[in-house]
């Protein structure tokens, strides 16, 4: 894990694909699904009542899947194509992250509700599977144990995304210290 | 900061009320020509929301959802067979004897001891005002005719919807596959939606079921509770047809502010036939509307209605009157919550395009 993390020090805490595997078509969107950390290891009737909540979008080539400032509704995982999201500063485009067939983005959401913080553009015709916060709440409310199974699955991902965070945070106190080092040995 | 607070909330109501209006124009016009559609399928919705915490209940405890809605319709069905034996028999008695008492009652000789106490209590009143006892019988027989057609709207309303029977089976079948399989048509219908506008289509169907459930649900929980809180307190004050008279106060219940002052006319009808003395009959029948109203407005409201619909009491009249033009009384029952559901769905449209930047 530590080794996992040290590879993350330079990504945006907020957008890097959590599970690193990437798939290659032309992978069974099932199987693609099955490999997704929040729902590895469903089975039975938990799996089929995730597959009814479950929305399958396509979108074209540079088509907006999310917008920045909207509010954030859900996850998406990809099933085929890549998406890249980036942010705008001052009527620049800024990358962010790239994700490919496998991955998920926006996960986040799932849990609160303030606004999306980037968006998300397909680089080429995507495949997409969607799953959004009021239907996992209703099937939270309505099968508890797979609610709860969830949750804990959800707050595993949060927490991995808080500890590269917590990494970049360090790594940033220790270079603020040594510059304050530097400048106080230049004054000196 | 303050006048762009304004001036959108200004466009905000703008929008809302000329959607609102070309909503109910819409209505009015096709309503008429499709009417037993529209109120199977209003009918459909609303039991749909009334069962569905149920069943989301049974399944929770690994029922099947088939199961579950089965297991909730033979409950039902046990409610009405117990309601038809026991309070059925009550209420059809009530109502025949209240009947039967109101045809013997000479409105005209009340009309006139009234005026002539009155013209005792004050000299010469009845001359400034000119009453003439003369008119009362003109007068009871348009009300008579007016109420007899204001009626039959409502009852022809309810033969052309189909027979009753008709009714009773087609709308448990579908309920139960709105039950069974709403979320496949909610899910298919979904998929035609661009992708542009998909999310905030998806949220703003679940926003507006939440609130239409929550609302559905609350007025009829309110309306239950009202009658069941009513009915011991007319049973206190001694007045007939207590049970009746309750269950219209239920009913009443779901348009606000003018509901309770409808309920005071047959009030004072039973009483005028069946309470000694009258003068203390329509105080104390007031007095009691009046609790009611409090423990609605102070606890039940609160608790149960959890967003609240506000609602213009102007809007509660022009409701009240486009439903009973349309459907007698059956339509000015269901105006009110019909333009507060229209109101929710109409506010959130709004917001949610603005929210995502679509307007």
């Amino acid at each position: 894990m530590e080794e996992e993390l040290k590879n993350l020090e330079s990504v945006n805490p907020e957008w890097f694909s959590v599970d690193q595997k990437v798939l290659t078509p032309p992978d069974n969107a099932e199987d693609i699904l099955r490999e997704v950390p929040l729902f590895h290891g469903l089975k039975g009737r938990d799996w089929r009542e995730i597959i009814k909540i479950l929305h399958e979008r396509t979108y074209k080539k540079d088509e907006i899947i999310f917008q920045e400032g909207t509010p954030g509704l859900g996850m998406y995982i990809i099933v085929e194509g890549s998406v890249t999201i980036y942010t705008e500063s001052e009527g620049r485009r800024i990358n962010l992250a790239d994700f490919n067939v496998g991955q998920f983005f926006g996960e986040m959401t799932l849990i609160d509700n303030s606004n999306r913080s980037a968006t998300a553009i397909a680089n080429e015709t995507t495949r997409l599977m969607a799953v959004f916060r009021p239907q996992l709440e209703i099937l939270m409310r309505t099968y508890p144990r797979l609610g709860r199974d969830l949750l804990l699955r959800l707050s595993r991902i949060i927490v991995f995304r808080l500890r590269v965070t917590n990494q970049q945070l360090t790594i940033c106190r220790t270079s603020l210290s040594e510059l304050e080092e530097q400048l106080e040995t230049k004054s000196e | 900061m303050k006048q762009n607070q304004n001036s959108r909330n200004f466009y905000r109501r703008l929008f809302v009320g000329i959607i609102v209006i070309i909503s109910i124009t819409i209505f009015g016009i096709i309503f008429p020509l499709i009417s037993d559609l529209i109120v199977v399928l209003i009918l459909t919705g609303v039991l749909n929301y009334v069962y569905r915490p149920g069943v989301d209940l049974l399944t929770r405890y690994g029922i099947k959802r088939n199961l579950a809605i089965m297991i909730l319709y033979a409950i039902t069905g046990g409610l009405i067979y117990l309601i038809t034996l026991f309070l059925f028999p009550i209420l059809s008695r009530e109502a025949g004897s209240f009947m039967k008492s109101l045809n013997q009652v000479d409105f005209g000789d009340l009309y006139r001891q009234s005026i002539s106490w009155l013209d005792n209590q004050i000299p010469g009143i009845a001359k400034i005002f000119k009453f003439d006892p003369g008119q009362i019988d003109v007068i009871v027989e348009r009300i008579t005719s007016a109420t007899t057609n204001f009626l039959q709207k409502s009852w022809s309303f309810v033969e052309d919807v189909a027979n009753i029977l008709s009714l009773a089976i087609i709308l448990p079948i579908l309920t139960f596959f709105l039950l069974k399989d709403g979320h496949r048509v909610q899910k298919n219908w979904m998929r035609k939606i661009p992708n542009r506008y998909f999310e905030m289509t998806l949220s703003l169907v679940n926003r507006i079921d939440v609130q239409l459930g929550n609302y559905l649900r609350s007025i009829l929980i309110e309306s239950l509770i009202m009658w069941l809180v009513t009915w011991p307190l007319f049973l206190i004050m001694g007045v007939r047809f207590s049970l009746i008279l309750a269950l219209i106060n239920g009913l009443l219940n779901m348009i606000p502010f003018f509901g309770p002052l409808v309920t005071y006319v047959p009030l004072s009808l039973v009483v005028i036939i069946s309470y000694e003395p009258i003068g203390w009959g329509l105080f104390w029948g007031a007095v009691i509307l009046i609790i009611t109203q409090i423990i609605d407005n102070a606890f039940l409201k609160p608790v149960l209605i959890s967003r609240n619909v506000p609602v213009h009491p102007a809007m509660v009249l022009i409701a009240v009157m486009v439903g009973g033009r349309l459907a007698g009384p059956i339509g000015m029952f269901v105006a009110v919550p019909f333009y507060a559901v229209i109101q929710v769905i109409v506010i959130d449209f709004y917001d949610h395009l603005k929210s995502y930047k679509i307007l």
